[in-house]
């Protein structure tokens, strides 16, 4: 297969080459109107009055949508939750959260729209607001939505196994308490929308820095309140990043849609940074409370956790993927047969949530993570070891969960102890916490985790947020599916066009590589088209670039296209040659006989005749040269009666160990070295994978030490700059990053690959985690809550250490 | 609201020589990518941390973000499309290219005019001190930075 070496960069070349296409370069239509949207100051409150009139004096204002016509022209958005809320694009008669969406002007430039937001005078009636999750579980607390008559939009119970005989036989039982923050990947590119409305069609059209999933146009149909079909989304070749953040961005789809329907022009609008970390979308953040039930020989016997997500002040789809995406993967990679779960997704005065790099998973292994290194402190055992004891060995796999996850490849431990050995981690574990030399101006800690990684999301998860009873039988929502088109032109040449929608991947790049290397042309031979365009190219509800997809599922519609296409070739090269096609081979551009070495046929000659004699051709090689490949994941099901379901095609692995050193005096918390190791099936490329695998890391690295929104008791948001919301630079990397993988490869997809995108961003933020709470332990102090900051540590750590000397 | 004032820019951008009639208020950024057609200029923050919108002012990286059309009369701005018609920029592209020294791509031009100011003008030898707080500078938010500082690294060791 590997006749070339794994290409450069497409799309960095195309940025280099300056034809780079980003959603704020596109002029798609004429007679552009620029939106700015006003938004609430407040975290509740009632709208009495908005007077744009001011506004629309000013030169240059076309006009103002308020949620007046939003409530006319649309319907709320649908969720699968018991208890939603009325969720619009624009709020209606009372603000939730601070940002949300109270009118759009538009204007003849940005500058004047942004001049006309601030004259628009809005009559609020502040109420009071809730924003921490348990707070807004009690039955004092002021609710958002009172038709619901409480917070909680979805209160489940799962029971896997026998948890009550495994908890009262178990020799140790014990309960923590650990929250998840609410950061953001913070993509640098915020979003961006034009939007034009066709009165006469009821159609809308859509140029946005969009990338599925497509079931949530799907969503966005419903509310515009018009078929699927009338709904065209065009995808530029560029996005600046996403990490899943810009899944939210159908609602102001919706929002634009209806503005360019007020303004009868279409509208282009840019997020700004501000609007993008208050009002866009944020990983979910949880407070989890988990009991482990274990023998004192350090087996795991079940767990009982309770999921408190905090969905923000309407619950939006893909909500609430973050309680129910990993179910099939609940119990981690371990061998526990035994589990209890209450989700809960409750409603606060903040940003709506939605998926985040690592989604679901860093907020569900976070608390088993970090009671594992409990657990083993509690028995005397190293967690390496505890870790090592309960993982699923290789022996049995295929292993099917007691969730119902299949998983279907891998070798856990053999990842695990090549993450030990390349840390020197029992080296290492000699030298940190209390064992750390004691004139040292540092506290030094290592700390591990591993991680299942599930890709290609089943759609059929999310029917677990309801009981089975209340499940529609009429459709049964299940799998993962993907087509690729390729074209082979009359000159040789191979088009491919995607349907994902990339966004910093390399997909396109990748795409190449997989079709040449199958076609045994060279990479540059292969033309990708990027971006995306709902109205030309074939796509399903499934499509996009989500749930770290592309290797398993996304690639392997690649695959299948390239290989129908290779058989196309054969088959006429037979037809032409008067030969079969199982006795030719492709080999260097050209079709060549086992049998007879003169016999052969160039690529190009082939692809002339299929393109010049078509009038001639026999009827199985009319369509030879245009190919659809469609991959759809198997195994995948519906969530039967007992809750259990296989939520994702492929499952990969990590094991991370994470090393840091915390100043005695500043309490700056460095990560110095970070091993990572993955069991992702076979690496499509390897340097876009390693940068997969660091990217995560840096995200993972933010969740732990640095990102967070953070909002005040009553609402108001405090992280809406860079100087507030801190980012890491190249400096706040860990001097030392190793990372690597051992191939497995998995038989659930023609690559044999697994995601790569989502790993090191689950793992790196418990390892860390676990470093630190190793380097703070032995002085008192328990982790159980991200971020670790230095003031956090202060705060629990420096009075502990008051009165004594420094540096001790 | 007062009527908006305008005034004429009299500039250079990359090395063509640019006079335009513009508002006060419109910033060096949306000018460069509105008026001149450097779509390279990307806006991340539009307050100065990321880097994204960085340009060369007279030779000196600037947050194009920050500054005002109206400042840049008198002075010659360079961005990706003028850096990239020099060697070095194109010994940039390929070094960035064939690293994956990008993923998304929008910080990307910010980090190469820094670099390209660093390897410009920097006195022998280049230290790895000198590459990370040029990059420091900026944010990044796909590549975790390690294939953006090696390809730092091979620049530099290609300056020779």
């Amino acid at each position: 297969m590997n006749e070339f070496p794994a290409p450069p960069s497409t799309e960095g070349r195309r940025l280099f080459d300056l034809q780079a296409q980003y959603i704020a370069d596109l002029t798609p239509l004429p007679n552009l109107a620029h939106a700015a949207v006003v938004r609430s100051p407040y975290a509740h409150a009632r709208i009495r009055s908005i007077d744009p009139s001011a506004a629309l004096a000013l030169p240059g204002v076309i006009t103002v949508l308020t949620g007046r016509e939003v409530q006319e022209w649309s319907r709320p958005f649908a969720v699968d939750a018991e208890r939603p809320g009325r969720y619009y694009s624009c709020a209606i008669d009372k603000v939730r959260y601070v940002g949300e969406p109270v009118a759009v002007v538009m204007a003849a430039n940005r500058y004047v729209a942004e001049d006309a937001r601030d004259t628009i005078e809005v009559e609020y009636e502040p109420l009071p607001a809730v924003v921490e999750v348990e707070a807004a579980m009690q039955p004092s607390a002021p609710i958002l939505h009172e038709e619901l008559e409480t917070n909680v939009a979805i209160d489940r119970h799962l029971t896997y196994g026998d948890v009550a005989a495994v908890f009262s036989a178990a020799d140790i039982v014990f309960s923590q308490r650990y929250v998840f923050p609410r950061y953001q990947s913070f993509p640098l590119e915020t979003y961006g929308i034009i939007a034009s409305w066709n009165p006469s069609a009821s159609q809308a059209s859509f140029w946005a820095n969009f990338h599925g999933p497509y079931s949530m146009l799907a969503v966005l149909a419903g509310a515009l309140r018009v078929p699927l079909s009338k709904l065209r989304v065009v995808t530029p070749p560029d996005v600046g990043g996403s990490f899943g953040n810009k899944i939210a961005l159908y609602p102001y789809m919706a929002l634009m849609a209806l503005a360019s329907r007020k303004a009868n022009r279409p509208v282009k609008w840019i997020e700004d940074r501000l609007e993008s970390l208050s009002a866009s979308s944020t990983g979910t953040d949880r407070v989890t409370q988990i009991e482990v039930a274990a023998r004192n020989d350090g087996q795991l016997l079940g767990l009982k956790m309770r999921l408190m997500d905090n969905v923000g002040a309407y619950i939006r789809a893909p909500e609430p993927g973050c309680l129910f995406r990993p179910i099939g993967n609940f119990m981690n990679a371990y061998k526990i047969e035994h589990l209890e779960v209450n989700a809960l997704a409750v409603m606060t005065n903040v940003c709506p949530s939605g998926p985040n790099r690592g989604y679901a998973c860093q907020q569900h292994y976070f608390p088993i993570e970090r009671a594992i290194d409990e657990l083993a402190l509690k028995l005397g055992k190293d967690p390496a070891t505890v870790r090592l004891q309960n993982l699923i060995q290789p022996q049995d796999i295929p292993y099917r969960t007691v969730t119902g996850g299949l998983y279907d490849s891998g070798d856990y431990p053999r990842a695990t102890q090549r993450a030990l050995e390349l840390s020197n981690y029992w080296q290492l574990r000699q030298s940190t916490g209390a064992a750390a030399p004691s004139d040292a101006g540092v506290w030094r800690g290592v700390g591990m985790a591993v991680a299942i990684d599930p890709s290609g999301s089943n759609m059929g998860y999310i029917d677990v947020s309801k009981k089975a009873t209340q499940r529609r039988p009429n459709l049964v929502r299940v799998g993962s599916a993907q087509t690729t088109r390729i074209y082979l032109d009359a000159t040789g040449g191979v088009t491919v066009e995607l349907e994902t929608a990339a966004h910093g991947q390399g997909q396109e790049t990748t795409a190449a590589f997989i079709v040449a290397q199958t076609l045994g042309i060279a990479p540059a031979d292969v033309t990708v088209i990027a971006g995306m365009d709902t109205g030309s190219r074939p796509w399903s509800v499934s499509s996009g670039s989500y749930s770290s997809r592309f290797g398993a599922v996304g690639a392997s519609s690649i695959v299948a296209a390239a290989r129908r296409l290779q058989e196309n070739l054969l088959q006429a090269a037979a037809y032409f040659l008067d030969s079969t096609a199982s006795r030719l081979r492709i080999r260097a551009g050209r079709i060549v006989s086992l049998d007879n070495a003169q016999l052969g046929l160039s690529l190009k000659d082939v692809a002339a005749r299929l393109h010049w004699s078509t009038g001639t051709l026999p009827p199985h090689l009319e369509t030879a040269t245009q190919i659809e490949g469609t991959f759809v994941a198997s195994e995948l099901d519906y969530p039967n009666e007992h809750d259990q379901v296989n939520s994702s095609a492929v499952y990969a692995f990590t094991a991370d160990v994470a090393v840091v050193e915390i100043d005695k005096e500043t309490f700056d918390i460095r990560v110095t070295d970070y091993i990572t190791v993955h069991d992702a099936g076979n690496i499509l490329h390897p340097q876009i994978a390693r940068g997969q695998f660091v990217g995560g890391l840096l995200h993972g690295l933010a969740g732990a030490l640095y990102e967070e929104l953070r909002y005040t008791e009553t609402g108001d948001f405090l992280t809406g700059t860079l100087m507030d919301y801190l980012c890491p630079t190249v400096s706040e990397m860990p001097g030392n990053i190793v990372t690597d993988h051992i191939v497995l490869p998995t038989p659930q997809a023609l690559t044999g690959a697994k995601g790569v995108g989502e790993s090191t961003a689950q793992t790196a933020p418990i390892a860390i985690a676990n470093a630190v709470a190793d380097a703070v332990r032995h002085l008192g102090l328990e982790i159980t809550e991200l971020p670790l900051t230095p003031d956090k540590l202060w705060q629990q750590l420096g009075a502990r250490l008051a009165g004594e000397p420094a540096c001790t | 609201m007062q009527p908006q004032r305008r005034t004429i820019v009299t500039t250079a951008v990359n090395g063509t020589p640019v006079e335009a009639l513009v508002d006060v208020r419109i910033t060096l950024a949306d000018f460069l990518r509105e008026e001149a057609g450097c779509t390279s200029v990307h806006l991340g923050c539009e307050h100065g941390v990321c880097g994204a919108c960085t340009v060369l002012l007279d030779g000196l990286p600037v947050r194009s973000c920050l500054r005002l059309a109206a400042q840049a009369t008198g002075h010659a701005i360079t961005t990706l499309e003028g850096v990239m018609q020099t060697e070095r920029g194109k010994m940039i592209g390929q070094a960035f290219v064939e690293q994956f020294a990008m993923q998304c791509g929008f910080c990307t031009a910010g980090f190469a005019l820094s670099l390209y100011h660093l390897l410009e003008n920097a006195p022998e030898p280049i230290t790895d001190r000198d590459i990370h707080e040029t990059l420091g500078g900026h944010i990044c938010r796909c590549t975790g930075y390690v294939s953006i500082v090696e390809a730092a690294k091979r620049l530099r060791d290609q300056r020779g």
